[in-house]
């Protein structure tokens, strides 16, 4: 940290109040030049209306102070200022039009045109852009559309937007969720910009539900729970138990699912063979009844095209399956077809796929049973409440309001009602993938208990996921894809790390 | 109608604030009807409560309310479809064409009508659809066309003289007001049980909220979107044999008038009794309250320009309205 007593941000006795509802109280928190500071909390804690206050998206109540370097801001917050301050954010959606390219998505807002004919000169633009982009080791051409980069590449551009116009080691720098979308793998190439910047003395603010990244990046932790800071912790000092036990009020570690619902396997029960995909081929497992399957591998292994195709949502381009002794094939597997044999997808992107946000949580529910358990000219109520009711309590979703908008749930209730949704249905064969994005880490705990239990009822659960923690809490096997076959198959115990250790340096067949 | 109570949403907090939040996001546009009428009632009397203008706000909207309804049923999956009121035209040219000109039998004039209707629903649908084409330019051009057309049928004049036998079907009085307002009522009805009661009508608001959330939930979307296009078009094509069976005749260069009042009915509907969501009672209501509020105007003395004007201020209006309706309803 730089030798300087004055913190480079300084928040203090942040409130806000909502009506009668305080979602602030008096929140404290000092972040010292070169240092990177991580902010925790689950869904509702807080964190995102501190980050909305700095920024100032909402006003702050009286009695909340900002400061940087030393000088505190004028409330109400503008844009303006905070960048004439040094203050900047990266976004959880990062906030770049992919049509637009990366020169005009970073200088948007700050273009320098000729005084005289307002001509802008995309050269000299071009030039400070692959300056800044210098800066964080990247080469990225700045005329290449946005929407034609990995998400690595997007993350750097938009960190560059955040970075440029500011002499090296000044301001601050918050990343709001920022690194949610980059798949596992390319985390470390972000990290270590992220660690340049803190070392050459900018103040670096991670908003986070990743504890292993906050872990692993941040000097220190401040945790918020119910509006107040609960505890501002040195990293070092601390350990993913610590901080679980800190969000959540009790020490509840993540601790394996085995013991507390053991598994009830019973005969072959789902078997799939010959899959094959755009980037797989030659897919094959089997399940049994009762049996939790975990499907990981890095980005680029094909993983993550086995469930759309055993779903019928994306074709395959050969393979079949026998599910209870029935033999079909997923070469021209449907949706319809798949829902028929009691297949039900639980898909990846609950915004756009899973819920339709704006229609109620009754309606979201019970949507893929509406048909068979209604009649075909009028849709029955009784047994959607009854579903609701048996469902939400199951899972624990929270607020209970069965006919408010999805929208109006939180991050990880909106994940559990998707996964209530098909689970109501009592599939033969549940497909999750990524069931626990974006969520924190009460309703991942909640959402994993859910599926193993589905398990043990007699389903087959299946589950792709990068995130091998709760592969490991959950599954009683792990397919292992690399280069788009099933390289190796794991069987618990494991651990998360020896679960990696099998995604990123696979042994030789 | 529905069982989607907003204050039911939260069930600890049945306070006398939130139910009249509730009560003036449903029902605001109905009090400004009440009142709006009210004021005319007082201002004036002779004038405005007489049974003739009764008849004429409630009697003489039926071809705006198919309309209002054709385009709740295409909004309500998500669709657009700007060529309704010429579809409309299309029948209540053909109709008269058919039947004095080419001197086919009314019935069978009809049934032609009809049929033609669905086809260019069924084309519309399938530029649309099928091929993927952008909703708004397609129904555009289409509805452009077929005025290009009925104006060409007639030889760009009124196509008129027809066989009033079937007329009254449309103009017999029941209670005051002519049978076809009846027929208006009946399809606002029969479609708000559709779209709020049946598994079909849940599954078409799906399409229109979020169509690959239906797609995964193994609803036929293009299947529901390609039928939304042709029953429209039907609606819209019954719309306008009726009104053709009353009056006799009609003018093709007249559909356009039918377009602004239809959309502004079925974009307000969004603000009435289900906030954010099309609906066909909503539509109804937004209609008779334009038509009082017009009517009222021209009433008060005010020339023939006020029509134009209230109605392009109630578009302006309702949209702003449902909008903010929406954002609400989306936080609560």
């Amino acid at each position: 940290m730089a030798g300087s007593d004055t913190p480079r941000l300084s928040v203090r006795n942040a409130t806000k109040t909502f009506g009668a509802a305080t979602v602030l109280d008096r929140v404290s928190i000092d972040v010292q030049p070169g240092e990177i500071h991580g902010l925790i909390g689950q869904n509702g804690s807080g964190k995102s209306t501190l980050i909305k206050l700095l920024s100032g998206f909402h006003s702050s109540d009286a009695g909340t102070e900002f400061a940087v370097d030393g000088r505190v801001l004028a409330l109400p917050i503008r844009p303006h200022h905070l960048q004439e301050l040094g203050v900047s954010f990266v976004h959880q959606d990062l906030g770049l039009d992919e049509r637009a390219t990366v020169l005009e998505n970073v200088r948007v807002g700050r273009y320098r045109p000729s005084p005289l004919t307002r001509n802008i000169d995309f050269r000299a633009e071009a030039a400070r852009v692959s300056d800044t982009l210098a800066r964080l080791g990247s080469s990225i051409t700045p005329g290449r559309l946005v929407g034609g980069l990995s998400m690595t590449d997007r993350t750097i551009v938009a960190i560059a937007r955040a970075l440029q116009d500011r002499v090296a080691g000044t301001g601050c720098i918050v990343f709001d969720e920022a690194t949610q979308s980059l798949p596992r793998n390319a985390l470390s190439e972000v990290y270590s910009i992220i660690r340049r910047l803190a070392e050459e003395g900018t103040a670096i603010v991670i908003v986070s539900h990743r504890l292993d990244e906050v872990l692993a990046l941040t000097d220190r932790v401040s945790v918020l729970r119910d509006g107040r800071l609960i505890a501002t912790v040195d990293t070092a000092a601390s350990s993913e138990l610590e901080l679980t036990g800190l969000l959540l009020d009790r020490e509840q570690a993540s601790t394996s699912l085995h013991e507390e619902l053991p598994a009830v396997l019973g005969e072959t029960r789902f078997e799939v063979r010959g899959l094959a995909t755009a980037s797989t081929t030659g897919i094959r497992f089997s399940a049994r009844r009762g049996e939790t399957i975990g499907i990981i591998g890095g980005p680029e292994s094909g993983y993550s095209e086995i469930l759309p195709a055993l779903a019928g949502v994306t074709r395959a381009s050969a393979g079949t399956f026998v599910l209870d002794g029935t033999e079909k094939s997923l070469s021209n597997f449907t949706i319809g077809r798949a829902l028929a044999a009691g297949i039900a997808y639980v898909p990846e992107d609950r915004a756009h796929e899973g819920l339709a946000l704006p229609l109620t949580q009754l309606e979201n529910l019970t949507l893929p049973r509406l048909r068979a358990r209604s009649s075909a000219w009028r849709v029955t109520t009784k047994w959607q409440r009854a579903e609701f009711d048996r469902m939400s309590a199951a899972l624990g979703i929270r607020p209970y309001a069965p006919i408010a908008p999805a929208s109006t749930l939180s991050g990880g209730n909106q994940q559990k009602l998707l996964l209530a949704k098909w689970l109501g249905g009592e599939p033969s064969v549940l497909l999750a993938h990524e069931p626990t994005q974006a969520v924190d880490v009460g309703a991942r705990r909640d959402i994993l208990r859910s599926l193993r239990q589905a398990a043990r009822t007699g389903a087959v659960v299946v589950i792709a996921s990068v995130e091998a923690d709760d592969l490991a809490t959950v599954c009683d096997t792990i397919l292992v894809v690399t280069d788009g076959v099933v390289s190796q198959t794991l069987t618990a115990p494991f651990t998360a790390h020896s679960i990696l250790a099998s995604v990123y340096a696979p042994v030789p067949a | 109608m529905t069982s989607n109570h907003l204050i039911e949403t939260q069930p600890n907090r049945h306070t006398l604030p939130s139910l009249a939040r509730a009560a003036v996001q449903r029902y605001s546009i109905v009090g400004i009807w009440i009142l709006m009428a009210a004021i005319f009632a007082i201002a004036i009397p002779h004038l405005f409560l007489r049974g003739s203008t009764m008849q004429t706000i409630f009697g003489s909207e039926q071809p705006l309310i198919f309309l209002a309804m054709a385009l709740v049923l295409i909004f309500f999956v998500g669709e657009f479809d700007i060529s309704l009121p010429s579809i409309l035209g299309l029948s209540a040219t053909l109709v008269p064409v058919l039947n004095v000109n080419a001197h086919v039998p009314i019935g069978l004039s009809i049934v032609i009508a009809l049929l033609a209707t669905i086809a260019v629903g069924a084309v519309n649908a399938f530029v649309i659809v099928i091929v993927g084409a952008d909703p708004f330019a397609v129904t555009l051009g289409m509805g452009t066309l077929l005025i290009g057309l009925c104006l060409w049928f007639t030889g760009s004049t009124t196509a008129g003289g027809l066989d009033i036998s079937l007329s009254p079907i449309v103009d017999t009085q029941v209670l005051g007001l002519p049978i076809s307002f009846y027929y208006s009522i009946l399809l606002a009805l029969i479609l708000t049980y559709v779209l709020w009661r049946t598994p079909l009508g849940r599954h078409m608001s799906f399409i229109g909220a979020n169509r690959e959330v239906a797609r995964l939930a193994g609803v036929r979307v293009n299947q529901i979107r390609f039928g939304a296009y042709v029953f429209a078009a039907l609606i819209a094509g019954v719309g306008g044999v009726l009104l053709v069976l009353g009056v006799g005749g009609f003018d093709p260069s007249s559909s356009v008038s039918y377009l602004l009042p239809a959309f502004a009915a079925a974009i307000l509907s969004t603000a009435i009794i289900t906030p954010g969501r099309f609906n066909p009672i909503g539509a109804l209501i937004a209609i008779f309250f334009l038509e009082t509020g017009i009517i009222g105007l021209q009433l008060l003395g005010l020339a023939g320009w006020v029509t134009q004007f209230f109605f392009g201020a109630a578009v302006v209006v309702a949209v702003t309205v449902s909008t903010i309706v929406r954002r609400r309803v989306g936080r609560s």
